[in-house]
């Protein structure tokens, strides 16, 4: 529960290395990965996920396809060009950011 | 492991009567919700022998969170108008590189210095109100031809309109609530800055009602279904 919050900021950059991995996905599917890949340690929330996929579909770094599936319409995501630049830029920024909370967790030298 | 369930068309049906019902009024986004429900029901169902498909239904909905669909809507409203204003500003200020921008500002400045203020503002803000009306007749009277409306497109072509006739009544109150006054400070050179913004306002509309709603990207994958 509590991982929740930390999670929803980074929610953008974890679909696009979803998209990286995948080339095309659906929302339900991205919900479902998302869950095995973290042992259901983390969960997308349907709430967030089109929110943040509509936000990333409109600043043009990921495109959508639609596709009929069985006996319904499914829509596809997956990056586009500048999406591609864009998910390794923020790849990097994240692993950053993660490092120098690693830092600041674990070191154990006290400022005078 | 039981085998994986299918819904049938009745019961898609049912789920986009659903969604409709919790007004998502957007095709494209109906069908995207239409479909995640469904996968989530089918895995339930599969899971769960004694599950019902409306039971299933409401559990895949709560997963929404309180605010339901909607929040979905309007982000992507938000998301979309943005994406549209940023581009209508930038490309009436492109058509300041038009010569045809020159010859408007030309008029509008020999305008505003030869009839009085107030006769001219009014006539011209009546005549961008005509121009407004028209043009709102025209689309409302096309997307009401096809029932299915998709947010991108509903954006794109509507938003032109009630931004421009929000701008027309912000200038106009404003002018006419003392321009003279509030400009006399800048003596003739307030000539200059009527005719820039009647100038603008004439070209932002161009780009946002008429240009925009013909150039600007559309849901990419309209064509593909209908």
């Amino acid at each position: 529960m509590s991982n929740q919050k930390l999670f929803k900021g980074s929610l953008q950059t974890i679909i696009l290395k979803l998209l990286e991995r995948n080339a095309k996905m659906y929302g339900y599917e991205m919900v479902q990965h998302v869950k095995q890949l973290t042992n259901e340690e983390l969960n997308i929330t349907e709430g967030a996920l089109y929110p943040a996929l509509h936000k990333l579909e409109s600043e043009g770094f990921v495109e959508v396809e639609v596709l009929k599936v069985g006996n319904r319409m499914r829509k596809y995501y997956s990056l586009t060009k500048s999406g591609v630049t864009e998910t390794s830029d923020r790849i990097g920024e994240m692993s950053r950011f993660l490092e120098t909370m690693e830092q600041l967790i674990t070191s154990k030298t006290k400022l005078a | 492991m039981e085998h994986h369930k299918t819904l049938d068309e009745s019961q898609i049906e049912n789920l986009f009567a659903f969604v409709k019902s919790h007004y998502v009024e957007y095709y494209d986004i109906q069908l995207e919700l239409v479909d995640h429900l469904a996968n989530d029901i089918e895995h339930m169902l599969s899971e769960d022998d004694q599950l019902d498909f409306e039971s299933a239904k409401t559990k895949a909905f709560k997963k929404f969170g309180i605010y339901g669909f909607s929040d979905i809507v309007t982000k992507k409203e938000n998301a979309v108008t943005y994406e549209f204003f940023k581009e209508a500003f930038y490309q009436t200020f492109m058509h300041f590189k038009n010569p045809l921008i020159y010859i408007f500002l030309l008029f509008f400045f020999i305008v505003s210095k030869y009839i009085p203020f107030i006769y001219w503002a009014i006539g011209y803000n009546l005549l961008l109100f005509i121009g407004i009306a028209v043009l709102d007749f025209l689309i409302k009277k096309r997307e009401k031809k096809t029932n299915k409306i998709y947010l991108r497109d509903h954006i794109v072509t509507t938003q032109g309109i009630s931004i421009c006739s929000t701008l027309i009544i912000i200038v106009h109150s404003f002018f006419l609530n003392g321009p003279f006054e509030l400009f006399s400070w800048l003596g003739e050179y307030r000539h200059y800055l009527y005719s820039f913004i009647a100038a603008f306002l004439l070209f932002f509309m161009w780009v946002s009602c008429i240009q925009l709603p013909r150039t600007f990207r559309l849901s990419s994958y309209r064509l593909k279904q209908d």
